[in-house]
């Protein structure tokens, strides 16, 4: 570093520290960083529950507290920024039962459902699950949808689910609903979807081999050629 | 004439037809019934419980649904078929307009949905019938000739008890055999109208089903019943599994079941919303 880097340096605000707890140890940690990133920074050192980074994968689900307030809140570690006076625990894992199905044998209606997961039958309305789920899903509407045979809906509904178990790590009536949703979302795709024309002509075009000259010629284009071309690639608006 | 409209999970499932058939009728008299946009499971039993509002929840959720579209229909009324979902949703509002202090913990509760002010009345399609298109009306739209029919109205327990909630006299109901003279049929008087039906026990004691259902329609067949006619889904499966039990103290003798609604239908010649069963039931007054 050069002094006139340390001097520029010197001139730039202190990082501004807050106040954590985890497992009831407080903590300072620089702001702005996320929750995983703060129990990083803390000292832990996270192997499992901790999976994409980007909000996609639902492994680290986790619950917090904030100073005075009554409130437990939930969220994927990797998506929430700390704040001063947050309670946090160790990413917790949510166990559930995953029963085995074989989606061939199934019918796309309530009996399936029920079959592996008759649990869904005690749903009280409580919609503890739907003001804790990270990804906005109305969660109980999708498990009433179910109730009534409407698998088209409940697919509709929890598209967005990254399973991060929250819903079921809070449900008084102890669904699991992310296995529930998951066997909903392939009922659909396997019976009630319409089958994609546009799919089905994509492999065809696979499998006649039309981009294969193209993959070949980029396997030994080398790096800048790569750079290049992933430059100017095309991105949807 | 337009009424927000619940229709209950059986609705949606196996007692598909009670829908059909209801709103084919209901547009044939120039009533809208507007689906609520969401809605959830009512709560099926009425807890009985006064130190516990947990179980008021579901119901509450769908008078909250019906009061954020009350402004479609210009009135107050949230219509429903299901005579186990008007009695669980007219109780819960009941016992929330007497009990402010379960209304607030309820709201409170729910913080993440608009509080529920207590306006919206629960009612019947029956009702309705009655009071916005009147049995005279339905007289004059008749297209078949019903006198050789005869019905035996069955209640069951839902619709006519407790008295809080009841559509009708709670011991002598007169709302179905009103409709069912309207329509030129002939209804036929039993003690058994309004015993239960037998309804959950279907699921863990058969048996207690099976006596219900016996007693029910033992006097139906000295009576001549040709039909059934019921108000609720439950009912309806009750006496049709009732009689396949006891099929051996029938002596295989059976009675058709059908809904209201479908007999409805069928009088004013809306025969394309009834299914291959009903029509089958029907055939001899074509």
């Amino acid at each position: 570093m050069t002094v006139a880097e340390v001097v520029e340096e010197e001139k730039k605000p202190p990082i501004k520290m807050v106040r954590i707890y985890i497992m009831g140890r407080e903590y300072l940690v620089p702001e702005g960083l996320t929750i995983l990133k703060a129990m990083e920074y803390a000292g832990y050192r996270l192997v499992r529950g901790v999976g994409c980074r980007a909000g996609f994968c639902g492994a680290c689900a986790t619950v917090y507290r904030l100073k005075d307030d009554y409130r437990l809140y939930t969220a994927l570690a990797c998506q929430t920024t700390v704040q001063d006076g947050m309670y946090l625990v160790q990413l917790p894992f949510v166990p559930a039962k995953k029963p085995r199905y074989d989606i061939e044998k199934l019918k796309p209606d309530l009996s399936a459902i029920l079959k592996f997961f008759p649990e869904v039958t005690r749903c009280v309305q409580c919609n503890t699950c739907t003001k804790v789920c990270p990804q906005e899903i109305q969660v109980m509407d999708a498990i009433q949808a179910i109730l009534r045979g409407d698998i088209e809906t409940a697919a509709h509904l929890t598209f967005d689910c990254v399973a991060c178990g929250i819903c079921s790590m809070r449900c008084p009536a102890e669904i699991v609903h992310y296995h529930v949703f998951q066997l909903v979302r392939r009922l659909y795709g396997k019976y009630i979807a319409k089958p994609s024309k546009h799919l089905r002509e994509r492999l065809k075009e696979i499998q006649e081999e039309k981009f294969k000259e193209e993959l070949d010629r980029l396997v030994v284009a080398g790096p800048t050629e790569w750079k290049k071309l992933y430059a100017a690639r095309e991105i949807e608006p | 004439m337009k009424f927000l409209y619940f229709p209950g999970c059986s609705l949606k499932n196996y007692a598909k037809k009670y829908e059909d058939s209801a709103l084919a009728v209901a547009k044939h008299f120039g009533i809208e019934l507007i689906e609520l946009k969401r809605w959830n499971c009512c709560g099926v039993v009425y807890s009985l419980a006064s130190d516990s509002v947990f179980h008021c929840i579901g119901a509450v959720r769908d008078l909250i649904r019906a009061q954020e579209q009350v402004g479609e229909t210009g009135n107050d009324k949230l219509v429903t078929l299901c005579s186990m979902c008007y009695q669980v949703l007219a109780s819960v509002n009941h016992r929330l307009a007497n009990d402010p202090s379960a209304l607030e913990t309820l709201n409170r509760f729910m913080d993440e949905e608009e509080d529920y002010l207590g306006t919206i009345e629960v009612t019947h399609f029956l009702t309705v019938l009655r009071d916005y298109v009147g049995f005279d009306k339905i007289r004059e739209e008749v297209k078949r000739e019903l006198a050789d029919l005869r019905v035996a109205p069955y209640y069951g327990c839902m619709l006519v008890r407790p008295k809080e909630v009841a559509i009708d006299d709670p011991e002598e109901p007169v709302i179905l055999e009103q409709l069912i003279e309207s329509l030129g049929a002939y209804p036929i008087d039993y003690p058994f109208r309004t015993e239960c039906c037998g309804s959950y026990n279907v699921v863990v004691n058969k048996e207690v089903v099976k006596t219900r259902v016996l007693r029910i329609i033992s006097p139906l067949f000295r009576a001549r019943a040709d039909i059934i006619v019921t108000v609720c889904p439950l009912c309806t499966f009750n006496l049709e599994y009732g009689m396949k039990l006891a099929s051996r103290q029938l002596h295989g003798k059976k009675i058709p079941v059908v809904y209201f609604t479908e007999l409805l239908a069928f009088a004013l010649g809306l025969d394309n919303v009834l299914d291959k069963t009903t029509l089958e039931i029907f055939k001899k007054y074509m």
